[in-house]
């Protein structure tokens, strides 16, 4: 198998992006495929990907998307831990007890190192627990930037100060106050033309009815207050920041300066200098869940909890449309020469397919097509002129104005179809331990080896003949298979429906042979 | 408006400012955006980082966008695009390719409830609370100076020119590989981190000094070792570089289109009454504005300009004293944070592209087109 | 290059009988190798400081320059309180005190590394160059940086080694008396 690398067996999704089928979704009720650009996509849920705990919306937007307890190092964008050192308290004096040097705890994490001896030996020695944050990548430490150890590991680290907060506070207040102001002359303005403009007057446009009625009620004036917003504006100065004079003379030390990448990840004051980074609360993570954009069910939706790699819901088309594989052509690829390919297809559900390989696509399952109809109201936007022009109807208006693409047809090779169709049977997990005897059975020409649910085909092609040298040829075809669906969108209906299917597949089957002198 | 407030707190409106090189995103009425990210994307196919403005066909660019604002939203923001309103801070001479596309991104394939696009000069304009000011935005690509009087843009003193982030990689890897520095140690992220660490403004008679050349010049700052770590080499960065890259900015040259050129040309082409004003209010904003030094060099030169230059002596009257505002936060997200301002008034309910009007039309309203324009016009 | 190896072991230096050694090395005391450590002395006399750990795998490496021959005074001195990580190959001029090699880095030829330096995981540094005190190489691209605070040392890890690998390993004998060293010093 091609792992970690693109894969030479592509899929039509039904939005017309071609994709590998691990990439690929397949809506049940639909029943279609889709990929990541044809879904939803939706947050289900917030963790911090270090600490791995869950974190309700509300209380992340709350905390501006970072984990309250995990820290990133601001010189390297590595977690932060944290390390205990021990610091001995002297009872006796208690002025000299924040005078003590912090004996560095040469053990790592929350070991604790030994008691170091008591100075005094008349002072009852007692150690207290204190905590820096430590980066295991750069070996920057909250020390480094002069930041005292805290009693608590996850204790109250400074956070970003936005030093014009207050500045910036004003500003808002004054332009809502502009804005509001704005709107309620605008209203005036209206109010007082109104009569002139319209026959018959209305009476909440006259008296303005609602507006002063929830003036009165909140005790505020009926009036409309004078007052303007006032702010002091920002002044121009014509003194402004000389170079220091140091600058041409003094050696530039470019360890001592922030890169653009420290300076962006504290977007608040960017710090030119390395002494004024501090520890970054580390940005949350999210759960995705992915919705169907014509039919709304949803196609993935993970376990909520953070530790948990499981879905509740998960669509993926690799559980429900056969996939195919390339194992190998039998000749070297010469254009205009006749060859041919192995394929080996598998069933991964739990339902005989029958299989057809077409070179046209076949008709529209006709009960499919008839129940999807049925099934979901159709609401054609007919305003929108550029999904006129596609052609297609919504469903929902909501959701599926996302343009469909026609299908890139870069096939290159004539494809002789199967003559016949075949059966690839179900999977069956136990079978596959058994000791299994194939039974002599009449199979079609076509097909090479048979075991289980899988099947190795032998399809015949010529790539194009004026087809340059060392260049992919593609084979496209129509894969037809019929799926056994067992969610079907009618209620009243409760056995299982049978539906043939059809996708798209485009292989590529190789390069063609360089030209031999 | 208390009850305002808790229907903000709701849903707060995105604010994106999708810069040439940088992209800033975050919430309205916050005081500092969450991420600056390179406005990048990782292809899907290939796993090859890519320039997000970078585009051959209308569809390539639609599918990046995609991708691009997919990571924007469920990597950095962690919040649902669908039916959030938007803030979008925009280039006014921005191509219309790439605002038709943002708008159908948005509104097509992530179902948005509403955008607000609002132009950059203005917007960054309205984090200082004044109604009246020339507004330079020193970009990636190119610098831009926009002369806004009373809360109007002066569309026709506009001027732009091409030197920004970009033109001064390319004059330290031209004055590089002039040294001997094999070129392929100068990636565009090697070049850049020289720029951001090593390189300044330097003072006016220093600049022409080094440009006359001679024997008595100035003896350079000293120059720095920077270390290229991916092919563990060592690059001389001579103290020449460090203070002369960014006289491209400031060439004295027949064409008389340096950034003090830029800015007096533009104010020249105001009205009268109002360049006094904008004189003594200038704003310079964008990434490219940080540069140690930039201010004091720009006031430099546009008082000698202003002093002996004959063309602008006869021009400008009286006691010119020019003047300049400081930013609040950094001048890179400023347009954002007008934008994040702008976001968290009522202008967002009652001034957005809501998305029943734009799937009547699939178009986005531009002060530049007629349609959208005429008296009698939707 | 002298025919047989001449290894001196200090006392109290814990050296494991399966660690490659080659040429002229000295362990002074409190020195702990692991077995299938590798150092080579072929350019000239390799001398390592107090309480230093050469773990598994890790080359220290003295080489000849192509031309060059054994050269007695050509000396690479490794300072005091080092740490080898697992497969490291430091090649370095000359290593000071307190420095960390962390597992699989590589250090170059020219590279003179002084006090209390960190080369993280993974690094390689080829380049001819000083890395002044305090230095930190770490990330994906070899960023260098400057510590404040003092790297903590090792001794924990030291005592334990000293006590748990005679148990497990045949150690080379000390070989070297102090005393005689301290009449030739």
């Amino acid at each position: 198998m091609s792992f970690m690398q693109p894969s030479p067996v592509k899929y039509a999704c039904s939005c017309g992006i071609l994709n590998p089928i691990n990439k690929l979704f397949f809506c049940r009720h639909c029943p279609k495929l889709h990929c990541g650009f044809c879904v939803t996509h939706e947050i289900e849920s917030h963790f911090c990907s270090n600490c791995l705990e869950n974190i309700p919306s509300t209380e992340a937007r709350h905390k501006k998307n970072c984990c309250a307890n995990c820290f990133d190092c601001p010189c390297c964008q590595h977690t932060l831990s944290a390390r205990a050192s021990t610091v001995p308290v002297v009872r006796k004096s208690e002025e000299s007890k924040d005078a003590k040097e912090p004996k560095d705890g040469d053990s790592t994490g929350e070991a604790t190192p030994p008691v170091p001896a008591s100075s005094k030996p008349s002072a009852v020695p007692t150690t207290k627990k204190m905590y820096y944050l430590s980066c295991l990548s750069c070996r920057w430490t909250t020390r480094d930037v002069g930041i005292p150890d805290q009693g608590v590991a996850t204790g109250t680290w400074p956070d970003n100060e936005c030093l014009y907060q207050a500045r910036f506070n004003a500003l808002v207040e004054y332009f809502q106050a502009v804005v509001l102001q704005e709107k309620q002359e605008k209203l005036e303005f209206m109010r007082r033309k109104a009569p002139k403009q319209h026959k018959f007057p209305s009476l909440t446009d006259r008296t303005g009815l609602t507006v002063s009625l929830i003036r009165r009620q909140i005790g505020w004036n009926d009036k409309v207050p004078k007052a303007k917003a006032v702010i002091t504006p920002a002044e121009a100065t014509a003194e402004v920041e000389e170079l220091p004079a140091s600058i041409f003379t003094e050696q530039l030390n470019l360890r001592n300066v922030t890169t653009i990448a420290q300076r962006h990840s504290q977007p608040a004051d960017q710090p030119t200098a390395v002494g004024s980074l501090y520890p970054q609360r580390r940005s949350l993570w999210i759960k995705r869940s992915l919705r169907c954009r014509q039919c709304e069910h949803n196609l993935i939706k993970p376990e909520y909890h953070p530790t948990s790699i499981k879905y509740r819901i998960q669509l993926f088309a690799s559980y429900h449309v056969p996939e195919v594989v390339m194992v190998r052509c039998e000749q070297p690829l010469v254009p205009g020469k006749s060859n041919a390919i192995l394929l080996k297809l598998t069933n991964p559900t739990m339902y005989d397919m029958t299989i057809r390989l077409l070179t046209a696509a076949p008709p529209e399952d006709p009960q499919l097509s008839a129940e999807t109809t049925r099934a979901v109201k159709e609401e054609p936007i007919s305003s929108s002129p550029l999904l006129k022009t596609v052609g297609i109807t919504l469903s929902r208006q909501n959701s599926t104005r996302e343009v469909k693409r026609e299908v890139l047809d870069a096939s290159n090779a004539e494809i002789v179809p199967l003559e016949s169709e075949f059966v690839l049977s179900q999977r069956d997990d136990s079978k596959e331990f058994d000791e299994y005897v194939q039974l002599p059975t009449e199979e079609p020409k076509f097909i090479v080896w048979r075991k289980g649910n899988k099947v190795l085909v032998r399809l015949q092609f010529t790539p194009d003949a004026e087809l340059p040298s060392s260049t992919d040829v593609i084979l496209g075809f129509f894969m037809q298979y019929t799926y056994v669906n067992t969610v079907t969108n009618a209620p009243e209906k409760k056995e299982p429906t049978t539906h043939a299917l059809h996708s798209r597949v485009f292989i590529t089957a190789g390069a063609t042979e360089e030209k031999a002198n | 408006m208390p009850i305002y407030e808790s229907v903000m707190q709701e849903k707060p409106p995105i604010v994106l400012d999708i810069g040439n090189a940088y992209t800033k995103l975050g919430f309205a009425a916050e005081a500092y955006p969450r991420k600056i990210m390179p406005t990048e994307v990782v292809m899907t196919t290939t796993g090859v980082r890519k320039r997000l403005l970078d585009y051959d066909t209308q569809e390539e660019l639609y599918d990046q966008l995609v991708d691009f604002l997919q990571t924007i939203f469920f990597k950095h923001l962690l919040v649902s695009p669908k039916e959030r309103k938007f803030v979008l801070v925009e280039n006014v001479f921005g191509p219309t390719v790439l605002r038709e596309t943002l708008a159908r991104v948005l509104f097509v394939h992530f179902d948005v409830s509403s955008v607000l696009f609002v132009p950059v000069h203005l917007i960054a304009l309205s984090t200082l609370a004044v109604p009246t000011a020339l507004v330079v935005d020193i970009g990636y690509s190119e610098t831009s100076v926009m002369p806004v009087f009373c809360g109007v843009q002066i569309m026709a003193a506009f001027k732009d020119q091409s030197y920004g982030g970009r033109a001064i990689h390319a004059e330290i890897r031209r004055q590089l590989v002039e040294t001997g520095v094999k070129e392929s140690l100068l990636t565009e992220s090697v070049l850049e981190d020289i720029k951001v660490r090593a390189c300044f403004v330097t003072t006016m008679e220093r600049a022409q000094a080094f440009a006359q050349g001679g024997e008595d010049q100035p003896t350079a700052a000293p120059g720095v070792d920077y270390i290229v770590s991916d092919n563990d080499a060592v690059i001389q960065v001579p103290g020449v570089l460090r203070e002369t890259v960014y006289e491209i900015m400031f060439e004295d040259s027949n064409e008389r289109d340096s950034l003090a050129h830029l800015i007096l040309r533009s104010i020249l082409d105001c009205t009268l009454d109002v360049r006094r004003a904008l004189v003594e209010s200038v704003f310079l904003v964008g990434g490219g504005s940080m540069v140690q030094g930039l201010l004091a060099r720009l006031r430099q030169e546009l008082q000698h300009l202003l002093a002996k230059d004959p063309f602008y002596a006869e021009r400008f009257h009286g006691e010119l004293q020019f003047k300049f505002f400081n930013a609040i936060g950094k001048q890179n997200f400023t347009a954002w944070l007008g934008g994040a301002l702008c976001g968290a008034t009522d202008l967002i309910q009652t001034r957005s592209l809501v998305k029943e009007t734009y799937l009547k039309s699939e178009h986005v309203p531009d002060w530049s087109n007629l349609c959208d324009n005429r008296p009698t016009g939707s | 290059m002298p025919s047989e190896n001449r290894i001196k072991i200090l006392p109290k230096a814990v050296v494991c009988e399966e660690s490659n050694l080659r040429g002229d090395i000295t362990f002074s005391s409190g020195c702990v190798v692991h077995p299938s450590a590798t150092v080579i002395a072929d350019a000239g006399p390799v001398i390592i400081g107090e309480n230093c750990i050469i773990e598994e795998y890790a080359t220290i490496a003295h080489r000849l320059e192509s031309g060059a021959s054994w050269d007695v005074n050509n000396i690479l001195s490794i300072g005091s309180h080092n740490v080898f990580e697992v497969g490291c190959q430091v090649e370095a001029a000359r290593i000071g005190d307190k420095n960390v090699f962390e597992s699989k880095c590589f250090v170059g030829r020219g590279v003179t590394v002084s006090n209390s330096c960190v080369v993280g995981a993974g690094i390689k540094i080829h380049t001819s160059q000083l890395l002044p005190q305090n230095t930190i190489v770490y990330g994906e691209q070899g960023l260098q940086r400057e510590a404040i605070d003092k790297q903590g040392s090792q001794t924990l890890q030291i005592d334990f080694l000293r006590k748990v690998l005679p148990n497990y390993h045949h150690l080379r004998k000390p070989n070297y008396d102090p005393k005689k060293a301290r009449s030739v010093v």
